[in-house]
């Protein structure tokens, strides 16, 4: 019993550490590659909000970190948008509009 | 001396008479001197016989003569004779056993001779008279020492006989009647002297054949000392070879690998027979392994497997083995010619093949010996009880290893045992706690169930209003709460467009139709051309897709049920924005389809 109950936080310790590596390398401004439409810039933060700025309008939203390269990001209306982390790069899965690449921006 | 006065004093005659005794008794003095002489350098008694019949028959005056000196006891002897025909001189030598019988009867009285005394006998009293020739009537016999007796015969003399004399007569008044008193005197004398002369060659004879006897013990004794040493060394050397094996067993009884024993077993080997190299192979078939000891030469890969093999079945093959018994000793015939081409690092003198089983088999060699010399028999079949008792050890030993994986085994499993009984005691305790645990609840819920007999409709009624309170409180407080009122109940109507009109919009004023309801209906059927605008995604999209749209462009809106109205939403959150023109599409989706309008997919 108190193997397993070690094992368990060891693991839990681990995976925390892990989502923490990986929520620093996500966390930044993304630009969207779009060129048929105004600049599009993605906003993650390190405490898990961030936001979708186009022109003077900006979306807020939440986010964290699923699966191995695999980024929710909740919306206030309670909606969810799936993405996925690239080399450099967080491809958004819009619903009915296909996929949306945004490239991360060097600091 | 008192006749000789006499005779001087009775006259001349008388005188005469003195004068030729004087002269007789001188000469018989002579003869004896000169017998005396004669036999005195003489150590044979042949040749003290040969001389004295020689010397005794002239003064006497026999024309023949018989002497003979014989053992009585076992009737041996020697006969001597002088004056007969070569044929009766012969016949007397092949007589000399009738002789004794006849003439020293009491040779059976086992030494009681009649001592040195001189006998006459006559020769009709004799049992032997027919043996003797005739005219020998001077017969004297006599005794020389406990063993030996003599006889004399003499006759016959050239004087005459003297038939009148007396068969009594003594040998101090004259020997026979046949010889006067002088004559008598004389040949007694002579005898005398014979028996002297005899004695002392007998004497000397027997002290010559004491020390040819002792000569020939003191041989036996020095090839006894001689034969005595070599025992005594070859005792010295069991004693050291048992002593070493008395060490070796106090030695290998504290070894518990095979590999040790073979090594002490070896170097006693060595020092116990005085070998200057040797090896010691013991190979196991049944795990492929070898345990090797070489003393005094260097390792020729003997300890590999393949070539252990091949040395140990050539012992095999040349030993009396017929099959591998168990705890098989086996000298090695031959064993340089053997064991030749084996790689052994040295000439072997001795080998012993040996097995402790079907699986186990080994080979003792040994070189040669410092000496240069071969093992003796008895060296050989110590050296084989040795190797008997060295297979004792390499099997005591291999039990030991047995016993010890078999004790670590069942450490092992003690181990295993102890912790799974660890293990099943917090199980059990585990399974106690919960068991109490279970109680409590069980407890706990009956409690609560007799409780819940009490519950009353003013318990439900201050439950659901605090419920009621604490809900409203944090759909206050939390920034993603409902509002309580819903919106659409507030909002003005939207207005609405015919799936035809929709249609004519969209062709003539590039109308943009959007879909509110949920990714999942959208995928399944929407109107061709459609973007999907849902609620819950609504500031997100809006800025993805329709932040760019112009204000004045028809926006037409579909996607709701009963329950839920999407479109509606949608399309005041549009307004919101301040688009000019959002349309709600009557009965949605199905009148579009109903009209045959397209759609995808």
């Amino acid at each position: 019993m108190r193997r397993m109950l070690f094992c368990t936080l060891a693991l839990a310790l681990l995976l925390l550490a892990g989502c923490r590596g990986t929520v620093d390398d996500l966390a930044g401004d993304y630009e969207s590659e779009r060129v048929d439409l105004s600049p599009a810039r993605l906003t993650l933060r390190t405490d898990g909000g961030g936001s979708l700025t186009v022109g003077a309008e900006e979306a807020p939203f939440r986010w964290e970190v699923r699966d191995e390269g695999r980024v929710v990001l909740h919306t206030r209306q309670g909606g969810i948008i799936s993405a996925r982390q690239g080399r450099g790069t967080l491809e958004l899965d819009m619903p009915g509009s296909g996929k949306q690449v945004f490239r991360k921006k060097a600091k | 001396m008192d006749t000789a006065a006499g005779h001087l004093a009775a006259g001349p005659d008388t005188g005469q008479a003195l004068r030729l005794e004087l002269e007789r008794k001188r000469l018989s003095l002579r003869v004896l001197l000169e017998t005396a002489q004669e036999l005195s350098g003489i150590l044979q008694p042949r040749k003290i016989m040969e001389t004295f019949l020689l010397t005794a028959m002239g003064p006497i005056g026999a024309m023949g003569g018989v002497a003979v000196l014989a053992r009585p006891a076992s009737c041996e002897g020697m006969v001597l004779s002088r004056g007969l025909p070569a044929r009766e001189a012969e016949a007397l030598e092949q007589h000399l056993p009738d002789i004794c019988d006849a003439y020293f009867p009491y040779r059976d009285l086992d030494g009681d001779f009649p001592s040195s005394k001189i006998r006459a006998i006559r020769r009709d009293q004799a049992g032997g008279d027919s043996l003797l020739p005739r005219g020998m009537d001077i017969l004297l016999c006599f005794s020389v020492d406990d063993e030996h007796c003599g006889l004399l015969a003499l006759g016959p003399l050239l004087a005459g006989t003297n038939a009148d004399a007396g068969p009594d007569a003594d040998l101090g008044t004259g020997l026979d009647g046949a010889l006067d008193e002088d004559a008598s005197n004389l040949l007694h004398s002579l005898l005398h002297l014979l028996i002297g002369a005899l004695r002392g060659a007998l004497a000397v004879n027997s002290i010559r054949q004491l020390s040819v006897d002792l000569g020939r013990k003191n041989d036996r004794l020095t090839e006894a000392l001689a034969s005595s040493q070599t025992v005594q060394r070859g005792l010295d050397r069991r004693v050291h070879q048992l002593a070493a094996i008395n060490e070796l067993a106090e030695e290998m009884a504290h070894l518990h690998e095979v590999q040790g024993i073979l090594d002490s077993f070896l170097l006693t080997m060595l020092g116990a027979f005085s070998v200057s190299c040797g090896l010691a192979l013991v190979l196991d078939r049944a795990k492929r392994c070898v345990d090797l000891a070489v003393r005094g030469a260097p390792d020729t890969g003997l300890s590999s497997y393949g070539t252990a093999d091949v040395l140990v079945y050539k012992a095999f093959t040349a030993s009396g083995a017929r099959s591998v018994d168990p705890l098989t000793v086996e000298p090695v015939s031959d064993p340089a010619t053997a064991l030749a081409g084996c790689g052994l690092p040295f000439e072997g003198r001795c080998a012993m093949y040996f097995a402790l089983d079907r699986d186990v088999q080994g080979v003792l060699v040994l070189g040669e010996t410092l000496s240069g010399e071969a093992l003796e028999d008895e060296d050989a079949q110590m050296l084989r009880a040795q190797v008997g008792t060295l297979l004792g050890y390499v099997q005591g030993a291999r039990h030991l290893a047995i016993i010890t994986a078999l004790n670590d085994d069942l450490q092992r499993q003690n181990e295993e045992l102890t912790r799974t009984v660890t293990e099943l005691t917090e199980a059990r305790q585990t399974i106690d706690l919960l068991e109490r645990a279970g109680e409590r609840v069980r407890s706990f819920l009956h409690a609560e169930g007799l409780r819940s007999r009490r519950f009353s409709w003013m318990d439900c009624g201050i439950i659901l209003v605090a419920a009621m309170l604490l809900g409203f409180l944090f759909n206050l407080a939390s920034p993603n709460g409902v509002p309580l009122v819903p919106e659409h109940l507030r909002r003005l109507p939207a207005q609405t467009v015919t799936a035809q009109k929709a249609r004519e919009l969209q062709q003539s004023e590039g109308a943009l139709i959007v879909d509110a309801r949920p990714q999942a209906f959208f995928d399944q059927q929407h109107v061709r051309g459609a973007a999907n605008l849902t609620p819950a995604l609504f500031d997100m999209m809006y800025l993805m897709r329709f932040a760019q749209v112009p204000l004045s462009t028809p926006l037409i809106v579909y996607g709701g049920n009963i329950s839920r109205r999407w479109d509606e939403d949608v399309a005041a959150r549009l307004a919101a924005r301040e688009h000019e023109r959002v349309l709600v599409l009557e009965d949605g989706l199905p009148a579009w389809v109903a009209r045959g309008y397209p759609v995808e997919p």
